[in-house]
């Protein structure tokens, strides 16, 4: 009878720990016009291309999450500050930092805050097609 | 007709519908291991340009490799459980015609290279209707063999009925406009959470018949916990938008909260009462420690998932292992005895269960540790990054786990078969 009890206490335990019931919906993040940023994002990588890979200075990045990559294949200096603002530009997509996810939706800007000594790795964490596995970005 | 008579026809008929579903279990098993081959072919320059649909035929052979070791492996296992006890098998023998229609029509549309191959989470599936009417008779096919009186399965008919009616919702609810790789990753990850109670039902239900142990209140009380749990998906459902965030990582919680304690209490239900009576060298008590080793990995690994490396591939490899070696236990010992076909010695099944049990314990126990060192999951060759000597020998892990696993795998599926069709 002890067993019986305590399994239904832990059970109940559990279901009542379990995030489901109180979780938030996440924000989108912030509304812009898509084709606005896409083209602001074409021109910083225009500006800052350094052979192979952008060199963004210390503050605002601008990125693309897309079939199958992140864009622009951006360099950060890991002693600077950023903030990386990301729109996915054709379908949903997701990024997960530091333990937090953020979903990346067409039209909404997710802002990423990158702090000196971070080593950070972008992946994509939703299933988005054949090459999601390849999507990923090494910031440094 | 004298009632004698009509229970004999009765018991006749429920003999051939477990045959007909060991049948459609055990070949589908002999399927996915001809794709696997296949999926070898597509990589090899010029015979690759022979294949039904070139070299897009790997990623097409490898969505029904999956479907067919899991899904149809599974659920026609489950079905014949379910077989072996009900007392009509009238809907299900209809059930099994459906459910091997089903799994024919997903093998053409695969050998004819139809539909885009879809690598979403728990049901890849090739995006072409008759792909989809495959799998929806295979769904029903099993149902109609779960959903009826004497299976002593209601709480896993419940929780399958739970993931079926998770799939008809996000259906329902996902517009058809959206990306289509969004789209079917969403569409089945609801269910497919889902149906892991039901996967995990499906071993403790193996556990309990290797072991001989008769149900006790326990045992009852651990499915009663799983019907639960699953039941949980209602509120995951009500809350929340199938297109966000929450609803996606609310199912990754459900498994993470909801399903580990009712297996545990079933081993340790097990284990109490076997731990002395059980002879732990029989194939049965082989074929249970076996599975037990396995899942306990499985379950371990499965608190690293959403990682993005190969602790993902680690544990569900080590939780289907886990339920693959008690089944090939249940079906050896005692079912294919049920049938009067058992195996006559129990050397080459000892060998068996022990190659499978150890190869997968391995492959997934390389996964782990490939996935510590920070191996990326579902790429190959150079995308690895395979840079250090611990990573090397993690997957050279894997690589010799797979193999000796798939030698228990072919030496199992060679030894039911045979006795299956041949009858001495």
């Amino acid at each position: 009878m002890i067993r019986l009890v305590l399994s239904v206490l832990a059970f109940l335990a559990l279901a009542a720990w379990w995030p489901g019931w109180h979780q938030a919906e996440q924000p989108l993040g912030q509304a812009v016009d898509p084709a606005a940023f896409v083209a602001q994002t074409e021109a910083f990588a225009a500006r800052y291309q350094r052979g192979e890979r952008v060199e963004a200075p210390a503050g605002e990045v601008p990125l693309l999450a897309r079939k199958f990559e992140f864009w622009p294949d951006v360099k950060l200096q890991p002693d600077h500050s950023y903030r990386l603002r990301i729109m996915a530009q054709d379908s949903v997509h997701s990024v997960a930092v530091n333990g937090v996810e953020l979903l990346l939706v067409p039209g909404f800007v997710q802002d990423i805050d990158v702090s000196p000594g971070d080593q950070l790795e972008l992946r994509c964490n939703e299933y988005c097609g054949l090459g999601h596995n390849r999507m990923r970005l090494k910031l440094y | 007709m004298s009632t004698k008579s009509v229970h004999l026809q009765q018991n006749h008929l429920r003999m051939l519908e477990l045959r007909l579903w060991l049948l459609l279990a055990v070949t589908a098993l002999a399927v996915a291991g001809g794709l696997a081959l296949g999926l070898a072919l597509a990589r090899t320059p010029v015979v690759q340009d022979y294949l039904p649909s070139g070299p897009a035929f790997f990623h097409k052979a490898l969505v029904t490799h999956v479907v067919f070791s899991f899904q149809v492996w599974l659920l026609a296992l489950l079905a014949a459980l379910a077989a072996s006890t009900a007392s009509r098998p009238g809907p299900g023998l209809v059930g099994v015609g459906l459910a091997a229609i089903g799994g024919m029509l997903m093998l053409v549309v695969t050998l004819a290279g139809w539909g885009e191959a879809s690598l979403n989470n728990y049901v890849p599936v090739l995006d072409h209707p008759l792909y989809f009417a495959g799998l929806v008779l295979l769904a029903i096919g099993v149902a109609a063999s779960l959903w009826r009186p004497g299976t002593g399965l209601a709480a896993l008919g419940w929780c399958y009925a739970v993931a079926l009616g998770c799939f008809a919702l996000a259906s329902w609810r996902l517009p058809a406009e959206m990306d289509p790789a969004f789209r079917l990753e969403r569409l089945f990850w609801g269910g497919g959470h889902v149906l892991q109670f039901v996967n995990t039902g499906l071993v403790m239900v193996a556990w309990q018949r290797l072991s001989g142990h008769q149900p006790t209140k326990l045992s009852r009380l651990a499915f009663v916990l799983l019907a639960l749990g699953a039941s949980a998906a209602v509120v995951v459902e009500l809350r929340f938008d199938p297109q966000g965030l929450a609803w996606r990582q609310a199912y990754t919680h459900l498994l993470w909260y909801m399903l580990p304690l009712p297996p545990v209490l079933m081993a340790a239900d097990v284990l109490a009462a076997s731990w002395r009576k059980l002879d732990w060298r029989s194939l049965a008590g082989w074929a249970l420690l076996a599975s037990f080793w396995v899942f306990a990995l499985g379950g371990g690994a499965g608190f690293a998932l959403g990682a993005g490396d190969t602790r993902t591939p680690s544990h569900y490899h080590a939780m289907i292992g886990g339920v693959n070696v008690a089944l090939m236990g249940v079906v050896i010992c005692l079912l294919l005895p049920s049938l009067g076909r058992p195996i006559g010695s129990p050397r080459l099944p000892r060998w068996q269960i022990g190659l499978y049990g150890g190869g997968q314990l391995l492959h997934a126990l390389g996964f782990y540790l490939a996935g510590l060192a920070g191996v990326a999951r579902k790429t190959a060759g150079a995308e690895q990054g395979l840079d250090s000597v611990f990573k090397l020998v993690s997957m050279g892990v894997v690589g010799l786990g797979g193999a000796v696993a798939v030698l228990g795998g072919v030496l199992f599926v060679g030894q039911v078969l045979t006795r299956l069709v041949r009858h001495d």
